[in-house]
């Protein structure tokens, strides 16, 4: 009970003090990802519910993050690699310059599913700890695999933590190591 | 003069990471070329090789490099 | 890190896009994910005007002229997977005269010190290699360079280590490095004095330690230590110093050995309402030459629409004088030291700067500048008892050229 309040009054003399909130909650592995809509760019809404079913990869990035400039490519390859078979990739942009957003998006080009969040409702819901971060959901929207940063060499972790999700284990033919040595998308 | 001293170093570093919880995402700003602390590191270096050869002090957050006969 | 330091791969976009200024800048903040993800060059040239020696602070009068530098800068970061290289080459060509030593206007009638400055012109280049080598390692990014400066009658080899430790989403970071120059001057301009030293040379070494904060989602400070070590020949060959006791003309003559210490800060704000960057630079510095030095600077960095950015910049210094300087001499100090480099004379100096770039579609970006800097005992912190006459003031013009891809 003290220490409850003695927290919440850390919290209050923080914000008091800086203006800012101090760390949110992160999610940790087997719980499930909170249900979140937000806007593609073309102004449609989109749920994280409405992806169950699939294994889902949260990416977030932002246009002023290098390294999640370079997760994005790859990550559109494995999406394209495995989305037959039930992989999906939805992008999480944080900017709150939707013009800043959609110039990198056209930029870097990628084909799987883009939602918009400048408020950052869905980094906060997920207690984000780096920019970037991924969180892998399995088909029921269970957290399995958590990233934060990236870098090339984290791509074959993150295909090998699909590939199980996807219930497939044995495929000797990863696209992983061309990825991570090339260093450019396909 | 001294006591008060000890008292302020460990409060000061309190209050800056207190203050250390911008959120990851919440970094666009700070992440502006125009943020960083030497945005133009050609005309940074150019300028610290020249005020290097013109006056006595030298020195900072960077190598400093090889000297110069400079005139 | 200050050249450059990334961890990032190489990656082409996929389609072109509307340039903007900051999508093309090389970015270089202590903050996770900001390495450039492309191939930076950038080309800088720059030409710099010392002013005119003006008559009445001149021995025989009449202006002289001064020093006149132009330098090319080329500067290549390219990112080689989660490693990168930078390449900094520069190449000056220098000309015009330098202060030689100060005399009394009139010894014993009128003390007003005046200049001397070196009789014919000196005309000479100077190239510079600078290689990095960054690479992420345990989770610290580091940085290897090596240097090579050459010019007619000075060498110098350098090499250095330099690391930025950035915990992942952290809203600290901790940056340092180590390093040694050796450097060796060859007089080659003996002719005009018959006691100029055959060769010497001197090992420096110099270390800094730097902690930053993000204060808030606008507000980035850094602070930071740095020692420097010199130990060897540190006088300059071609300055003279004059003693009235004869007359005599003696060699600038400096300790074998100077310490120096820095302490500083530089505040970044951003002002989102303007679109602006505030820079804020504080620097003290000391030494056991007995100079103490503040360094205070300021700029503005002002984006105008998507295209456009506009710098204005001042900065002010101010340092005392080294123990054994003096404009001449009575009689020789019984240390044997003594030295009338203006450098080393208690002065002040304003420097007023502006700066505009704009970038162009295809990723290049182009841009133009000047500076304007004045020494003067007006300026120094403390008053100062009698002005060295060699004190400088310059203009610098610059343009810029850079590209990624």
């Amino acid at each position: 009970m003290i220490r409850r309040n003695l927290k919440r009054l850390l919290r209050i003399a923080t914000l008091a003090l800086c203006g800012v909130l101090p760390p949110v909650q992160a999610l940790e592995i087997g719980e499930a990802a909170p249900a979140l809509v937000a806007m593609q760019p073309d102004g449609r809404a989109l749920a994280l519910a409405s992806l169950r079913g699939q294994v889902v990869y949260v990416d977030f990035w932002a246009s002023w993050c290098a390294p999640c400039l370079q997760a994005m490519p790859a990550l559109d390859a494995l999406q394209r690699r495995y989305g037959a078979r039930g992989f999906a990739v939805i992008g999480v942009n944080v900017d709150t310059e939707r013009k800043a957003a959609l110039r990198m998006l056209e930029r870097v080009g990628v084909g799987f599913a883009i939602v918009l969040d400048p408020q950052g409702r869905w980094p906060e819901a997920f207690g984000l700890s780096a920019m970037p971060s991924g969180y892998l959901l399995d088909r029921a929207g269970v957290v399995r695999f958590v990233k934060a940063g990236y870098m090339a060499k984290d791509l074959p972790q993150i295909e090998a933590a699909v590939l199980t999700l996807l219930g497939d284990d044995g495929d000797a033919k990863t696209m992983a190591p061309r990825a991570a040595t090339g260093g450019a998308a396909p | 003069m001294q006591r008060r001293w000890h008292l302020a170093l460990p409060l000061a570093a309190l209050l800056l990471s207190a203050c250390a919880t911008v959120q990851p995402w919440q970094r666009g700003d700070l992440a502006r070329n125009e943020m960083a602390f030497e945005p133009d590191p050609l005309l940074a270096s150019y300028r610290r090789h020249v005020e290097f050869s013109k006056e006595a002090a030298s020195g900072g957050a960077t190598l400093s490099g090889g000297g110069c006969g400079c005139n | 890190m200050g050249r450059g330091m990334n961890n990032d791969g190489a990656k082409k976009p996929t389609a072109p896009a509307k340039p903007s200024l900051s999508a093309l800048t090389a970015a270089a903040l202590a903050l996770p994910g900001l390495a450039p993800a492309q191939v930076e060059t950038d080309l800088l040239y720059s030409r710099y005007q010392e002013a005119d020696l003006p008559g009445e602070r001149s021995s025989d009068g009449v202006d002289h002229p001064r020093y006149e530098i132009d330098t090319y800068l080329f500067r290549l970061a390219a990112p080689l997977g989660d490693q990168a290289v930078v390449a900094n080459l520069t190449y000056e060509t220098l000309s015009g005269a330098s202060p030689w030593y100060v005399e009394p206007r009139q010894a014993g009638v009128d003390d007003t010190p005046v200049q001397v400055m070196s009789g014919a012109s000196i005309r000479e280049n100077r190239a510079d290699v600078q290689l990095t080598w960054a690479l992420p390692l345990g989770g610290i990014d580091w940085g290897v360079s090596l240097g090579y400066s050459t010019e007619d009658d000075y060498r110098a080899t350098s090499g250095g280590i330099e690391f930025e430790y950035r915990p992942l989403g952290s809203a600290h970071s901790l940056s340092g490095g180590v390093g040694y120059s050796y450097d060796k001057i060859d007089p080659v301009r003996g002719a005009r004095s018959l006691d100029v030293i055959e060769a010497a040379d001197k090992d420096s070494l110099n270390a800094f330690l730097g902690v930053s904060w993000v204060l808030d989602a606008r507000t980035v400070l850094q602070t930071a230590v740095s020692y420097g070590l010199h130990d060897g020949f540190l006088s300059d060959p071609y300055k003279r110093v004059y003693v009235v006791q004869g007359p005599t003309l003696i060699a600038d003559s400096r300790p074998e050995e100077r310490q120096q210490f820095t302490a500083s800060a530089r505040l970044r704000r951003y002002l989102a309402g303007v679109g602006a960057a505030l820079h804020a630079d504080y620097r003290y510095y000391r030494d056991d030459w007995q100079i103490e030095a503040h360094t205070v600077e300021l700029s503005w960095h002002q984006a105008l629409g998507e295209h456009w950015r506009v710098v204005p910049g001042l900065r002010w210094y101010s340092q005392s004088q080294a123990e054994f300087y003096a404009p001449y001499f009575q009689t020789p100090r019984s240390d044997g030291l003594a030295s009338s480099d203006y450098r080393l004379s208690p002065y002040g100096a304003l420097t007023a700067r502006l700066d505009l770039r704009r970038a162009l579609p295809g990723d290049w970006e182009i841009g133009i500048g000047g500076e304007w800097y004045e020494a003067s005992a007006d300026y120094a912190v403390s008053s100062v008892a009698v002005e060295s006459p060699g004190l400088v003031e310059y203009l610098i013009f610059n343009f810029r050229l850079g590209t990624r891809f």
